[in-house]
């Protein structure tokens, strides 16, 4: 298992590197630098400016140095908007907040999706079956902003009873964590109903019953282990959207994480930023993903650790 | 008193498609310590019969429409056709116990062997955690598994098929179950396997005590074990009676046909004499006896009246229009009539 | 017929003449089982109506007086003296703060829309397909390959690539544009028309969605390859000299066609997600071509003001991918034989 859990974090490294050199390329490939905004910058200026961030160098120099700056010194530069921080420190500040978001919203998802999943599979086609996969289908078909939007003017405007933006006490993660986790829990919902549903026609599940089990030991002992697997796969790419999705909450509910940086820094065509809010999300990801193999590998047995 | 004593079984499911009759009017009794074996071929309806007995058939869409299953132990009488559910739990696992057909599937891949396997325990008797563990390997052993400490804590994907079984065989006798019913125990296993499990049956049955139903389409199975043989056709019993008997002197035209479609080493014939036509739909019944349209003796009475249960004597009892023994076993013809 | 039985179902195994002769496939049998499905049903006639409704009603403005007043105006056209107004006898569902209809403009969107969802959800089949068929068909190395291929891309945050793409490219500075417009150029008379720029748009969001959504599609395709595969057909097919292309695409990937229209099917709303999210972060389409999710998040900007704005195209929006789940998981039970209503 160890050796297992070894070669899986090991085998991180070349995605995260490819995935850093992806970014890379593609922001230096683009036209327009940092300093090509609509602001009227004199040549002379830009030029200097362009020197001390050495943007004229060759594509390769640049890449050389900033990799052995991130590699070695973990140093992902300055940012270019803002010229007093680095990015390091922008990073430091925002990725808690976003972690804290995102954590937030995947529990809903899970606390919300699981049971609603197991309500469907186990009454189903009752009314409940249905209730439950009708509110799933709508947190997967409407946008996020769309519903946060919808929040924000009932609970906020209208009612009062939640602050509108920004994320200082309690009552300011609802909304939010609400539109982040939505769709994950719809999802959830649909593939533990779908899971539970196949395990509890197999055979095994009705060895247990002939046991003498109860149907609420047989479900909980017996059904979920198995009915829940799809849930956990699931969870590397859910993550990747719950990621995804954050960029857009923490834009209307003016949240300082990184989702807000980063839309900045891509309309400012602000590289270093870019660069290196991708390459965490990368590593946030590509880190997730494996802890979910692991996890997986420990609750199926059947799995080889190969 | 027969151990369980099954008196007008029906067990119906209401589909989209119509109502499946798959047992439709079973009787039979089983004695203590007695194996019977019930035979016929796929959609005879047997395997529903034996988890009606245990009332684990799916509701919707089955359900148990008529009759009583009276199941006598030394812990008292009950009807477990219509006993509440609590009481059912109860019974499962420890009064009536059953194997299934497929080891390869009949085990949570999740759980060790032995957890699943003192799960029973934990259920229905109140041994301490140490005990209850020794048993289980002890039980292991019995059934014939090798290094039973190891096996304890595996998981069923480690084991093979006959091992599996074996497991299946262990989980259902751990309590003393005074009925064990084996729904096609070896359909799915290799050849030299079956004669394994069967005579870990046979050797379990006899410490024991139990009376085994014995599930099966192979008449091989049945002559190794039973002591009686109830044949099933169309969602009801058509002969039953003492396994020698049934072998020496069928009464039932389905039951030659049965036994003349096997192929035998000291077989004169050198065809093989299959029965015509196909078994019928348990969705679309005739009103009459259901082998009607592939029986070789049949009469004019048989479409319409299902026949009365003749008792023969000596236990063996049959449900055919036609008494003449010859016509009964008369060669069919190889068209069917529909 | 195997003595196998299932968990506790009662297993009728002998054939129904009838319906063997009228010879049930598995396609009827599906379309009769989907038709027993009140809500995909319901769902399929409202996506029909509303694409029709989407074709339709942006032309109507051209029969004048013959159409009721609310249905009488060009989505594009202006009215800067009237703003923004709330629903009316006059403007069904309001106006926006340039004085155009809204009903107008919601109308017009549909064909935006519907093209992005479907051109991008063609594109992703068209990839997935071929990438999984190949993948699955051919095994092996190349399999292996492909297939890690896939997963790593699976695991990244693509629509961060997405955003940044169209961050860059999307501009019209960026060369990618030029080629656009002189390729449009051969096509049409008007190569410098200012029509181009949001067309260009509407292609970049159609193209980076389309390249993003087809790795569950690669997956499903191959494992279903992978299992027909297997099959004696295959083999014979072989000995009578069909070439592996022929046999890929005539013989294996028609079977597999269950799976993949119904992860086609809940493609498209997925896509039509996606590109709201690009619109709302200013990516996605650009005026006057703006599909639902653009005026969904116009509306949402000004949603204190004028809530008319937000809540029609929300609802359109909303109901269209409602009603395209609805009808892709009634597709999913209809052509998945194992999947009884009886548990």
């Amino acid at each position: 298992m160890l050796s297992f859990i070894a070669r899986r974090v090991l085998s991180l490294i070349p995605t995260l590197f490819l995935m850093a050199t992806l970014v890379f390329v593609m922001v230096r490939l683009a036209p327009g630098g940092p300093f090509d905004g609509e602001k009227q910058v004199p040549v002379e200026v830009k030029a200097a400016l362009d020197a001390k961030y050495k943007l004229n160098d060759p594509i390769l120099v640049q890449y050389r140095s900033w990799l052995g700056d991130v590699a070695f010194h973990a140093d992902l530069g300055p940012t270019f908007k803002y010229p007093n921080r680095s990015v390091n420190e922008i990073i430091v500040l925002s990725l808690p907040v976003s972690m804290e978001l995102g954590a937030l919203a995947m529990a809903f998802a899970l606390l919300l999706g699981i049971p609603l999943g197991i309500i469907g599979a186990i009454r189903q086609n009752t009314w409940k079956d249905s209730l439950a996969m009708g509110v799933a289908m709508i947190g997967v078909s409407i946008p996020r902003f769309v519903m946060a939007s919808l929040l924000v003017l009932v609970f906020a405007m209208k009612l009062y009873w939640l602050p509108v933006a920004r994320w200082e006490t309690w009552r300011h993660m609802i909304l939010p964590v609400i539109c982040a986790g939505a769709p994950m829990a719809a999802y959830i919902a649909r593939l533990t109903r779908g899971g539970m549903l196949e395990v509890v026609r197999s055979d095994f599940i009705r060895t247990a019953r002939a046991k003498g089990l109860s149907e609420r030991k047989v479900i909980t002992r017996h059904a979920l282990r198995g009915g829940l697997l799809p849930v956990i796969s699931f969870l590397g790419p859910g993550f990747s959207g719950l990621l995804v999705g954050s960029l857009v909450v923490e834009r209307i509910f003016n949240i300082p994480g990184m989702g807000r940086y980063f839309i900045e820094a891509a309309q400012n065509r602000d590289y270093n930023l870019i660069v290196g809010i991708s390459l965490v999300y990368g590593v946030l990801l590509v880190v997730f993903n494996a802890i979910v193999d692991i996890a997986y590998a420990f609750l199926d047995p059947r799995v080889e650790l190969r | 008193m027969p151990v369980l004593k099954v008196e007008g079984l029906k067990t119906h499911f209401f589909t989209e498609e119509g109502v499946v009759k798959a047992v439709d009017g079973v009787s039979f009794s089983l004695d203590r310590g007695e194996v019977l074996g019930v035979v016929g071929e796929s959609g005879s309806g047997k395997s529903v019969m034996a988890l009606s007995i245990l009332r684990l058939v799916a509701d919707p869409p089955g359900r148990i429409v008529a009759g009583k299953m009276v199941l006598d132990t030394d812990v008292g009488r009950v009807d477990i056709a219509t006993a509440p559910e609590s009481k059912m739990q109860k019974i499962r696992g420890d009064r009536i116990a059953m194997i299934f057909q497929d080891p390869m599937t009949s085990l949570n891949p999740y759980l060790t062997v032995g957890k699943q396997l003192i799960e029973v325990l934990d259920l229905h008797r109140n041994l301490k955690r140490r005990d209850a563990r020794q048993k289980v390997i002890s039980m292991l052993e019995a059934v014939g598994i090798a290094d039973p400490e190891r096996r304890y804590s595996d998981h069923p994907h480690q084991l093979s098929g006959g091992m599996r079984q074996r497991v299946m065989i262990a989980m259902a006798l751990l309590c003393d179950p005074e009925v064990l019913i084996a729904d096609e125990p070896t359909t799915a296993l290799d050849v030299t396997i079956q004669a394994q499990i069967l005579e870990l049956i046979r050797e379990r049955k006899a410490e024991t005590g139990s009376a085994v139903i014995l599930i099966t389409h192979d008449l091989g199975v049945v002559a190794r074990l039973a002591d009686r043989v109830a044949v099933m056709y169309g969602g009801r019993i058509v002969e039953e009676g003492p396994v020698a008997r049934i072998f020496d002197d069928p009464r039932h035209p389905y039951t030659v046909g049965l036994a003349r479609s096997i192929p035998r080493l000291d077989a004169t014939e050198k065809r093989l004499i299959p029965i015509p036509g196909m078994p019928p739909s348990l969705a679309k019944l005739p009103k009459g006896c259901a082998f009607t349209a592939r029986c070789p003796a049949v009469r004019p009475e048989c479409k319409d009246t299902y026949p009365d249960i003749r008792d023969l004597g000596k236990g063996h009892r049959v449900a055919c229009h036609e008494k003449d023994v010859e016509k009964v076993r008369r060669t069919p013809a190889a068209e069917v009539r529909t | 017929m195997s003595a196998s039985t299932p968990s506790s179902g009662p297993i009728s195994k002998a054939p129904r003449w009838k319906e063997i002769e009228r010879g049930s496939s598995l396609w009827r049998d599906a379309w009769r089982r989907l038709k027993k499905n009140r809500v995909a049903v319901v769902s399929g006639v409202l996506l029909i109506l509303l694409f029709l409704a989407s074709i339709v009603l942006p032309e109507l403005w051209r029969f004048g007086d013959k159409v009721p007043v609310g249905l009488s105006y060009p989505y594009a056209r202006q009215n800067l003296a009237l703003g923004p107004t709330p629903p009316s006898a006059a403007h069904w569902l309001g106006t926006d703060p340039f004085g155009r209809d809204l009903l107008a403009r919601l109308a017009f969107g549909g064909r935006v829309s519907f093209a992005v969802g479907i051109v991008a959800t063609v594109m992703s089949f068209a990839i997935g397909v071929t990438w999984g068929g190949i993948a699955g068909y051919f095994g092996g190395r190349l399999d292996t390959l492909a297939m890690r291929f896939v997963d790593v891309l699976y695991t990244l945050p693509l629509l961060i690539f997405v955003i940044l793409l169209k961050v860059f490219f999307g501009s019209k500075k960026s060369a990618l544009f030029k080629v656009f417009t002189a390729g449009v150029g051969i096509l049409s008379k008007h190569p410098t028309d200012p029509e181009y720029f949001p067309l260009f748009q509407i292609f970049l969001v159609c193209v980076a969605l389309g390249s993003i959504s087809w790795l569950t599609m690669a997956r499903i395709v191959r494992g279903q390859i992978i299992s027909l595969r297997a099959q004696p057909f295959v083999e014979a097919s072989h000995s009578v000299g069909v070439s592996h292309m022929g046999i890929l695409f005539r013989h294996l990937l028609p079977n597999a066609l269950g799976p993949i229209i119904v992860y086609t099917t809940l493609t498209i709303p997925e896509v039509m997600l996606t590109e709201a999210f690009l619109s709302f972060l200013g990516l996605g389409t650009e005026e006057p071509l703006s599909s639902w999710g653009q005026l969904a998040a116009n509306g949402s900007e000004t949603m204190t003001l004028f809530p008319w704005l937000l809540v029609a195209p929300g609802v359109v929006l909303a109901v269209t991918l409602f009603c395209f789940n609805f009808l892709g998981d009634g597709l999913r039970d209809a052509l998945d034989p194992r999947i009884r209503k009886d548990g």
